[in-house]
C-alpha cells in the first residue's frame, strides 16, 4: 500500500443508501528525537588531563617486587648423607676429622645455596641441575588474592610450658585468659590475649561466657602498665563480681563491639582469609639485584682439606646478603574482581613458598605468628598436629647414602621430600583477620606463617628423633597495594540507593549507606593513604619492597618488627 | 491550535490537507562523533599512550633441558695465518691476564636487524658481550708462568655468564610487530679503537674471498616466540639450529682486501 496516497470517498457514496456524515482523519506523528546539545566545541589541550584520564582508566598492572632477603642460618646439624655432608660449613671440624682422631660425625651449617632464591651450584650431584630452574629449586613466588573468608579454621595457642588455651576456630573471636589485678587500688579483671586485641577504651567485648546472663562488658582500660601491654591486655573494672566467672585462669574468646547501642552492626567478625593463586610459578622472573645487598655480612670460611670429610679444601659459604627483584612475565589485569569482603580488589599478595627441591626439608607446616614462641619450640608445629599441615602437594625421590638412585638397605636409603609449588587456581589459607561492617575496615590479627623443618634423617639438628623438630619460619603472604580506600567512611541517605557504590553497607540502625571511597590513582590524603606509582605504557607499575625474613626457631624475635623501623633523632638530647 | 487533530467538514469541492511539520534535524550520534574526533585530535597532538615495555626473551630449551646460548669467535692471527679462538691474536698475554685497559675496553657487539638486505635493513637491538665473560685457555706469562686467560668462547645461560643471554624486546606486538631478526657481529678492539666485522664462515674457505653475496655470510637468524617469550638461533640462509652446545654460533674475522 502506498501510504503517501489517500482517496477520500464521501460517506453517502460508500455504499447504497449510506448516510451522509462528517469525516475525521487522525494523523499520528511519531518522532525519534535526540536533544541537540549546544556547547562550546573547543577543547583545552592538556597533557596532564589526558594523562590522568588514561591513568584512571587503565586496569593493567605490572608489579615489581624487591625482596630484601634476610635469614640467619644457625641451626647446626649433622648428616651421614654424603652429598649434604660434603657441602656443610663445618662447625668444630677438628672434633670430626678422623685425621685428628675425631669422631667422624661431621656437623655444621648447610650451604647458603639451600636458602637462596637463585641457586648457582650447577655441579651438584643431588639433582640433574637445569639452569633454567635455578630460580625455582628453592622458592616459588606467585601472586594471589584473598577471595573468601573461612570462619572455621581450627586454632590453638600454646604457652611456654606446653599448656594451651582451649582450641577455637577462627570465627569465634580472640582468645584470652583472665588474671585479677588492681588499678589504683581498685580491683580490675585483666583479659590477656595472645594477639593484638584491637580494642579501644570505651568499646565493648562480647564474651563467650556470661555473668548473670550478661555477655557484653565495656573496656575500661588497656594494658597492665608495662610497655606495649596495651595491645594485648584489656581490663574491665571489677565492680564486685561474685562467683567464679572472672576467677584467675578463666579462659574464653571475645568479639569486639564498637557501639553497645548498635551491637549487631558494630560487632567484628573474625576469619582466615583464603587466597587464590593467580599466576604460575614460571611467570615469575626472579633476578639478583646487581648492586644491592642487605646490610648484613655474608658468612663464609675456608675449609682446609684435612678438616673436610672428602679431603678437598674449599670456601664454604653459609649465608649471603643478596637481594632480588621479581617481575612477572604476564600483565595483571584487574577488571571486576572482588576481594574476600566483596569490595573491589585493592591488594594482591606476593605469596612465597619454599620448594626445597634438593630434599633438605619436610612437608611444609602452617600456622600463625601467635604459634611462635620466642626462645623455644611450640607444640602447635608438632608433626602429630594435623591442623598444622600445609595443603600443598609434595613428591618424593630416593637416594642411598652416597647419592646413588639405587638403594638396597633401608638404613642407607633417604626419602627426600619436595614441596611442589602452587599453580594458578590453587587455594590456601592466609592471615587471620578482623572485619567490622560499621567501620568498613579489615585488620590483620595474626600473620600466616609457614615453617620449614629439616628432614631429620638427612640433616639432624636435634640429636634425637623428634616429632617437633626445629626449623625456620617465614611470612607467606606479603601485600602489594594496587588501590587505596579512603581513610574516612562515607555515608548516604537510604533513598540514594542508585548513587552508592555496590560495596556499600546498609546500616539499619542509622538508615544509612556506609562505605569507603576508592581513591583515584595519584591521590594521597593527609593520612598518607593512597597510591601514586608510575603510570606509563598504559600500565600501572606498583613497586613493593618486601623484607623477606627467615626466622630460625628457638631464637628470640618478633615477626611484627618492621625491617625499616628506625629510631627517630631526639629533639632535645639523648636522655629522651 | 492542536495540530494533531483535524476535522474535515463536507463541502462541495475537493479538499486539501496541508500538514505544516517543521523539522530541525541533525545527524544522530553527531555529538559522539565529535567527541571521538576530539579524542583523535588530542592523541595526535599529545601522542597516544603506547606500550614500550620490554620483556626478556630466553634462549629456548633444547636437548636435555639445556638452555645455554653458545658463541665462538675466531680472530685472524697474522703470525700463524689462520683463525684462532683466542684473544692472543690481538693482545699480549699480559694485557689479557692483567685485564689491562686495551683488553677490558674491548667487546663483542651483536646487532640484530630486521632484514639481511643492506639496502632496507634497520638495526633494532644491540647485544654487548664483554670480554670478561667467556672461557679460559692456558697461556704463558712472561715466558715463565703458566696462567689461565680469557678466550672468546661464550656459553651464556641463566646463571654464570648471563650478560647477552637474554634478548630484551617489546612485550607487545602492536607498536612493532617483528619476530625475526638477523644478527651480525663486530669486535671492538680497545687497543686500536677499531671495529672488526665478523663473518659466519672462514673467509679463507670461500672460493672468491672478496666477492660474495654479503647477506649469505654475515648473518645468523634470530627467531622470537612471543607466547613463550623465548628465542632460537639459526644459521642463515641454511636455517639449521645454532647456538647449541653441539652447534655453537661461530664468527670469523672478516679480512679486508
Amino acid at each position: 500500500m502506498n501510504e503517501n496516497s489517500y482517496r477520500i470517498v464521501k460517506p453517502d457514496e460508500q455504499y447504497k443508501s449510506a448516510p451522509d456524515a462528517d469525516i475525521n482523519i487522525n494523523t499520528s506523528l511519531e518522532q525519534t528525537q535526540v536533544d541537540l546539545i549546544d556547547y562550546d566545541r573547543t577543547v583545552t589541550v592538556n597533557l596532564g588531563t589526558l594523562f590522568d584520564g588514561e591513568r584512571q582508566k587503565s586496569k593493567i598492572f605490572r608489579p615489581t617486587i624487591k625482596v630484601s632477603y634476610i635469614y640467619e642460618n644457625n641451626l647446626v646439624g649433622s648428616t651421614k648423607y654424603e652429598i649434604f655432608r660434603n657441602e656443610l660449613f663445618y662447625v668444630n671440624p677438628e672434633l670430626s676429622s678422623p685425621l685428628l682422631n675425631g669422631n667422624g660425625i661431621w656437623s655444621g651449617l648447610p650451604s647458603y645455596q639451600e636458602f637462596e632464591f637463585i641457586r648457582t651450584d650447577v655441579n651438584t650431584s643431588q639433582v640433574n641441575f637445569v639452569t633454567k630452574s635455578a630460580s625455582s629449586y628453592n622458592w616459588s613466588v606467585t601472586l594471589s588474592y584473598p577471595y573468601e573468608n573461612d570462619y572455621t579454621v581450627p586454632m590453638q595457642y600454646f604457652f611456654d610450658d606446653g599448656s594451651s588455651l582451649p582450641p577455637w576456630v577462627s570465627g569465634d573471636g580472640i582468645p584470652f585468659y583472665i588474671e585479677n589485678a588492681s588499678f589504683n587500688g581498685m580491683p580490675t579483671v585483666q583479659f590477656i590475649c595472645p594477639v593484638n586485641h584491637g580494642l579501644s577504651v570505651g568499646e565493648y567485648v562480647e564474651l563467650s561466657f556470661d555473668y548473670d546472663g550478661i555477655y557484653t562488658f565495656q573496656v575500661d582500660r588497656l594494658g597492665d602498665g608495662t610497655f606495649g601491654s596495651d595491645l594485648y591486655i584489656f581490663n574491665i573494672d571489677d565492680v564486685g563480681y561474685t562467683g567464679s566467672t572472672f576467677n584467675d585462669g578463666q579462659q574464653g574468646v571475645f568479639k569486639r563491639i564498637i557501639d553497645i547501642t548498635n551491637s549487631a552492626e558494630t560487632k567484628s567478625k573474625y576469619y582466615v582469609r583464603k587466597h587464590k593463586i593467580i599466576t604460575d610459578p614460571a611467570d615469575s622472573i626472579i633476578t639478583r639485584n646487581g648492586f644491592e645487598l642487605n646490610p648484613f655480612k655474608d658468612g663464609s670460611g675456608f675449609q682446609f682439606s684435612s678438616l673436610t670429610p672428602n679431603n678437598i679444601s674449599r670456601v664454604a659459604k653459609y649465608q649471603s646478603s643478596n637481594t632480588y627483584n621479581i617481575t612477572f612475565a604476564h600483565d595483571l589485569e584487574i577488571l571486576n574482581q572482588n576481594d574476600n569482603n566483596k569490595k573491589p580488589l585493592s591488594q594482591v599478595f606476593a605469596t612465597f613458598q619454599n620448594v626445597g627441591f634438593f630434599g633438605w626439608f619436610n612437608k611444609l607446616r602452617r600456622g600463625w605468628d601467635f604459634n611462635v614462641i620466642s626462645g623455644s619450640t611450640n607444640p602447635w608445629w608438632d608433626l602429630t598436629n594435623g591442623n598444622a599441615v600445609e595443603n600443598n602437594q609434595t613428591t618424593q625421590f630416593q637416594r642411598d647414602v652416597r647419592g646413588s638412585t639405587t638403594c638396597f638397605f633401608s638404613a642407607d636409603c633417604y626419602d627426600f621430600t619436595v614441596n611442589l609449588p602452587r599453580q594458578s587456581g590453587d587455594t590456601m589459607y592466609g592471615d587471620w583477620c578482623e572485619w567490622n561492617d560499621y567501620t568498613q575496615t579489615e585488620r590483620v590479627v595474626s600473620k600466616y606463617l609457614n615453617k620449614l623443618t629439616y628432614y631429620q634423617k638427612g640433616f639432624d639438628v636435634m640429636g634425637t628423633q623428634s616429632s617437633n623438630p626445629l626449623g625456620y619460619f617465614y611470612q607467606v603472604h606479603h601485600p602489594i597495594t594496587l588501590k587505596a580506600f579512603s581513610s574516612y567512611v562515607e555515608t548516604a541517605d537510604n533513598t540514594l540507593v542508585n548513587e552508592v557504590p555496590y560495596w556499600s553497607y546498609f546500616s539499619n540502625n542509622d538508615q544509612q549507606w556506609r562505605w569507603r571511597d576508592l581513591y583515584p590513582y595519584g591521590y594521597i590524603d593527609t593520612d598518607n593513604v593512597g597510591v601514586d606509582f608510575p603510570f606509563l605504557n598504559e600500565c600501572h607499575y606498583p613497586f613493593t619492597n618486601i623484607p623477606f625474613r627467615l626466622f630460625p626457631e628457638g631464637v628470640s624475635f618478633d615477626i611484627n618488627q618492621t625491617f625499616t623501623g628506625f629510631v627517630v633523632d631526639p629533639i632535645i638530647d639523648g636522655c629522651e | 491550535m492542536a495540530v494533531n487533530k483535524f476535522r474535515l467538514p463536507i463541502q462541495n469541492r475537493d479538499l486539501e490537507l496541508v500538514l505544516p511539520i517543521e523539522q530541525i534535524w541533525d545527524f544522530s550520534g553527531e555529538q559522539q562523533a565529535i567527541e571521538q574526533y576530539e579524542l583523535s585530535i588530542l592523541e595526535d597532538i599529545l601522542n597516544k599512550d603506547e606500550d614500550f615495555e620490554v620483556t626478556r626473551f630466553e634462549h629456548k630449551l633444547y636437548g636435555s633441558n639445556q638452555s645455554s646460548a653458545n658463541y665462538e669467535f675466531y680472530l685472524w692471527d697474522t703470525a700463524l695465518l689462520n683463525y684462532q679462538n683466542s684473544y692472543l691474536s690481538k693482545f699480549d698475554t699480559s694485557v689479557i691476564y692483567y685485564y689491562a685497559n686495551p683488553f677490558t675496553k674491548s667487546f663483542w657487539k651483536l646487532d640484530l636487524y630486521d632484514s639481511p638486505q643492506l639496502r632496507d635493513q634497520q638495526p633494532y637491538i644491540t647485544i654487548i658481550l664483554p670480554v670478561q665473560q667467556g672461557g679460559l685457555e692456558s697461556a704463558i706469562l712472561n715466558s715463565t708462568t703458566n696462567v689461565e686467560i680469557k678466550k672468546p668462547l661464550y656459553s651464556l645461560d641463566y646463571i654464570g655468564d648471563k650478560e647477552g643471554f637474554f634478548i630484551y624486546w617489546l612485550k607487545k606486538r602492536n607498536f612493532l610487530n617483528i619476530d625475526t631478526f638477523y644478527m651480525t657481529a663486530k669486535f671492538f678492539n680497545g687497543g686500536t679503537g677499531q671495529f672488526t666485522k665478523m663473518m659466519t664462515v672462514p673467509q679463507t674457505s670461500l672460493s672468491s674471498q672478496y666477492d660474495f653475496p654479503p647477506d649469505e655470510y654475515f648473518y645468523y637468524k634470530v627467531q622470537l616466540d612471543y607466547p613463550s617469550q623465548t628465542y632460537e638461533l639459526f644459521t642463515y640462509p641454511g636455517l639449521i639450529k645454532a647456538g647449541t652446545t653441539t652447534n655453537p654460533i661461530k664468527w670469523y674475522e672478516y679480512l679486508n682486501p
